[in-house]
């Protein structure tokens, strides 16, 4: 096997491999773009909004804000030890925003958010976020945790993530030319080594399986409906309550 | 992830593996296809929605298919752990570089 950093530039890295096979590079390529998490906003509790856009517009908006992620910070919320929804400081930050446009119009954007953290912030300042008329105000408070593409789109770290294959005409399986660019939410080469982390994990949980026999009676098909419920946004201090009550009922 | 084995003959085994698709199955199944005593190796989706996966390995030369499963992951995981090596490696010389360039 040969690996060669061909170049790294802002947020694109280039690279080769020699000697794999395709299922290594397609393994690669898959998982850096639906497995290898991220910040994104997830949970929003809007306590005033009176722009054009509707609560559900707002919160889809602010969702796909790309995050700067510290992956040795932050854990996923399916695996903190806190168990708790809205979560601990070790699986979420809480970013607010307070903003008002008082006699002339304002634009909303990016670098008006607040995090309670500093290394979880918008990758960069400007990026709109609504336009308010006079006497117009936005006031929410939200929560970004880590996710991945496979949940919802906003939490995948890659905006590009190709590979061209060159065969070469020998049998040593050719050459593969990579191109991974990050949303800015992890450097580029953080994005390729996490993929690797994750895979090699996953091969070790399936090698422990087998050796132990360990193996449950069914799978439930159709397992969907808890995943797919991550990933929606709670919209307004409102369903916040109502989620509470159903709840208390189970 | 989970795995249900749905028949285990003398030298066949077919499992369902849930939670898993084609990122993590064809990688498995390139690297079980590499060893010699593994006569079979192929899986399929049952369905686009279903995150789930049926695995099925044949092997011969009196192997297990369980033997066949756990050296094909140990295989992938090299390959996996020398790229990472290596990319690393890779990555620290380019920033030693680049900080050369800088000063
Ligand atoms: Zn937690």
């Amino acid at each position: 096997m040969k690996v060669d950093v061909l170049s790294i530039n802002g947020d694109t890295i280039k690279f080769s491999v020699k000697g794999v096979d395709e299922a290594f590079a397609n393994a690669l390529r898959r998982t850096m773009i639906s497995e290898v998490p991220c910040m994104a906003i997830d949970d929003i509790f809007i306590f005033d909004n009176s722009s054009v856009f509707p609560d559900e517009e707002l919160a889809m908006r602010v969702g796909f804000i790309p995050f700067t992620t510290d992956l040795k910070k932050y854990t996923l919320p399916e695996k903190c030890e806190c168990k708790s929804d809205l979560g601990c400081s070790h699986c979420r930050a809480v970013i607010t925003l307070d903003v008002s446009a008082d006699t002339s119009p304002r634009t909303v954007y990016s670098r008006d958010l607040v995090s309670e953290d500093p290394s979880i912030k918008p990758v960069s300042p400007d990026i709109v976020i609504a336009k308010l008329a006079p006497k117009q105000a936005i006031k929410f408070e939200a929560y970004a945790r880590l996710g991945v593409g496979n949940v919802h789109a906003k939490w995948q770290p890659v905006s590009m993530c190709v590979y061209k294959h060159e065969t070469g005409g020998d049998k040593s399986g050719g050459l593969f030319i990579f191109t991974v660019e990050s949303t800015g939410c992890l450097k580029p080469e953080e994005v390729v080594s996490e993929a690797v982390r994750i895979l090699v994990e996953k091969l070790n949980t399936f090698q422990e399986k087998i050796r132990r026999g360990e193996a449950s009676d069914e799978i439930v098909e159709f397992e969907v409906s808890e995943e797919v419920g991550r990933g929606l946004y709670s919209v307004g201090a409102g369903d916040f309550e109502e989620e509470e009550g159903e709840e208390s009922q189970e | 992830m989970k795995l249900n084995i749905v028949k285990r003959d003398q030298d066949r085994i077919m499992m369902e593996v849930g939670d898993e698709g084609h990122t993590l199955l064809n990688l498995l199944q390139s690297s079980l296809l590499r060893l010699k005593y593994v006569k079979m190796a192929g899986y399929s989706k049952p369905h686009p929605l279903m995150n789930k996966s049926i695995l099925t390995v044949v092997t011969n030369d009196g192997k297990s298919p369980e033997e066949a499963l756990v050296e094909a992951a140990e295989n992938a995981k090299i390959m996996l752990n020398e790229f990472l090596s290596d990319f690393e490696k890779q990555i620290l010389f380019t920033e030693i570089n680049r900080e050369k360039q800088a000063s």
